[in-house]
């Protein structure tokens, strides 16, 4: 018997692969534009100084605490009414609380932080509440019970955000209320908890949506110069970008989980993880730390590769790999736009419609409950993946152009060649093969 | 090495690449819209057949394809192979199990159901009528028979 009806998860339409053809064009693109730029682009660093545009009366506007305060307030009341869903709601598909967190939070802070730059850590709702229990405690938000050390930088994140991608790909149920529950209350309560016992400065170093929305707006034309906003290129933007310990690891995996959602739905994986006893959990996770572990020891390499060929008086070859960091960022927003926009668009038009009814019990609060989803970015296919080609592209170019930059700044003048050339190579492998899983066989 | 020298060299590097590129492209199938009338070619095991006499108009209504689905043991057959379909064709899907199973076909928004009982065969269609990437799997072993590419 057949019956129409609505179906679980979401995302269950996807986009169809990449045409063989765009995928090498793409390649070959690739290869070539990061061969110029190996051979042929600048030998002296060009953006040891920002530069910009000055912007005092922006500056002004956006430090007005009332401001500030309104817009904090603002986002807050945004996530008060999606867990006013996720908590209150019914376990069905139009709960908006499912959209909301895999698509809206995970999918839109790119971007959000693209146009805005550090919009969600001025904003971050974390923030907004710790603030608000100092208040009510009398206690300084800044300063918690012990101190939280320079070396930490964003390696707590780093367990935060393999954490999401494990919830995002690996965790069975994860559009049922129950799940998303206890993982929701989890990252509340150890976020709070950390920023009580460390300052607020843990919120930064473990929240994985501030730590990728933070090196997201490191490409954006944002930025702030002893106090003041400028607007600068994104490559001096990333230029003058200090990547906190631990970026490395925390990119890996942003770059990982995306390609391992990618790579989760070749007919390859699907065939031989259905076939075999072993659970699909233990496949999924193995798949996500194997991506992760890969990509992170091929960046590493490259980078300790051109440690061998440091300057006399620069940083020490240990740093590199953090260093040279900033150069993944746009390479990791070329996948998420690529793998992602439809998602955002489809999805992100579902949670706005089902926002207006929270509890499922039929209100039309914000008067979008009656209204479809447009899903006419389906209909075209070939704009479709023409965007995600030149998304990944794009990425490519800024991210060699960055690293390319970054390498004159601490390798010898004489051996600029040769110490680039690994990182080049890891970087048209990266792309390449995030162009092949588009393809998607 | 001079600025010049460098410039030849990237140049040739960035030639000899484009060059393969383009012997590969040439060789490889480009990946159209399957007419009505064709059986996929990009899959590996698939099983689907046009069922209707085909005149050579590439009329999307004109046939439609057949895919059988299998479950045996816990195990599912076609299993994650991919399936490509012409927008506005019907797609047949006919189902035998050894143990009572439901079939989601996702078509769009919505997607089909069947449900299937122990030994005895079952079938449906339904007309692809949007554009993408579907799955069809059976939802209590939560496994994947096709995923249909509908352009």
């Amino acid at each position: 018997m057949i019956i129409p009806v609505p179906l679980h998860g979401i995302g269950s339409r996807q986009d169809l692969p990449l045409p063989f053809s765009f995928v090498v064009t793409g390649a070959a693109v690739a290869v070539v534009v990061s061969f110029l730029v190996l051979f042929v682009a600048w030998r002296e660093p060009r953006y040891t100084h920002p530069g910009g545009i000055a912007l005092p009366r922006l500056t002004r506007m956006i430090d007005h605490p009332g401001a500030r305060l309104a817009a904090q307030l603002a986002v807050a009341a945004v996530y008060a009414w999606a867990a006013l869903a996720l908590f209150a709601g019914k376990d069905r598909l139009t709960n908006p609380a499912f959209g909301f967190v895999y698509a809206w939070m995970w999918v839109g802070l790119v971007p959000l932080s693209l146009v805005l730059g550090t919009f969600w850590r001025a904003t971050n709702p974390l923030r907004t509440l710790h603030r608000g229990l100092c208040l009510a405690a009398r206690t300084d938000p800044d300063e918690g019970l012990l101190e939280l050390p320079q070396w930490v930088g964003i390696w707590p994140a780093l367990v935060s955000v393999f954490g999401f991608g494990f919830l995002e790909l690996v965790q069975p149920d994860r559009t049922s209320l129950a799940v998303l529950r206890v993982w929701a209350l989890a990252w509340l309560v150890l976020l709070i908890l950390g920023a009580v016992l460390f300052g607020r400065r843990w919120i930064a170093a473990a929240d994985p949506f501030e730590a990728y929305a933070t090196a997201v707006a490191q490409v954006s034309i944002w930025r702030r110069i002893n106090g003041e906003i400028r607007l600068v290129s994104p490559l001096a933007n990333l230029h003058s970008w200090t990547p906190p310990a631990g970026t490395p690891a925390v990119l890996a995996v942003l770059l990982g989980s995306t390609a391992f959602d990618s790579f989760a739905r070749t007919s390859w994986w699907i065939k031989t993880v259905q076939a075999s006893a072993a659970p699909a959990t233990l496949w999924a996770t193995a798949g996500l730390l194997t991506m992760t572990t890969i990509i992170y020891l091929s960046f590493s390499a490259a980078a300790a590769w051109m440690g061998r060929y440091r300057g006399g008086d620069g940083p020490a070859a240990r740093h590199f790999p953090r260093l040279m960091a900033a150069s993944l960022v746009p390479i990791v927003v070329g996948y998420a736009v690529a793998h992602y926009t439809t998602l955002l668009v489809i999805e992100g038009q579902r949670t706005a419609i089902n926002m207006s009814d929270p509890l499922g019990l039929g209100w039309n609060v914000f008067g979008s409950a009656e209204m479809g989803v447009n899903a006419g970015i389906f209909n075209h296919p070939t704009v479709t993946a023409v965007v995600q080609l030149a998304a990944i592209l794009l990425g490519h170019l800024v991210g060699i152009v960055a690293a390319h930059e970054r390498a004159l700044a601490l390798v010898r003048h004489d051996a600029a060649l040769r110490a680039q050339w690994p990182m080049l190579l890891a970087m048209v492998c990266f792309t390449c093969a995030g162009l092949v899983l588009l393809f998607s066989p | 090495m001079s600025s010049l020298a460098r410039f030849v060299t990237a140049l040739t590097w960035a030639l000899a690449s484009v060059f393969l590129s383009v012997a590969c492209t040439s060789q490889a199938a480009p990946i159209n819209a399957t007419p009505a009338s064709a059986t996929p070619t990009r899959v590996t095991t698939i099983r689907a057949t046009p069922t209707a006499a085909t005149t050579g108009t590439p009329s999307a209504q004109a046939s439609a394809v057949t895919i059988n689905l299998t479950i045996g043991d816990g195990e599912v057959s076609p299993s994650g192979d991919r399936v490509d379909v012409a927008k506005g064709q019907t797609v047949i899907l006919k189902v035998t199990s050894d143990s009572d199973d439901v079939i989601h076909a996702h078509t769009a928004d919505e997607g089909i159901e069947i449900k299937v009982e122990a030994g005895m065969p079952a079938s449906g269609r339904f007309v692809a009528t949007e554009t993408g990437s579907f799955e069809v799997e059976s939802h209590h072993l939560g496994k994947i028979f096709v995923i249909l590419n509908v352009r």
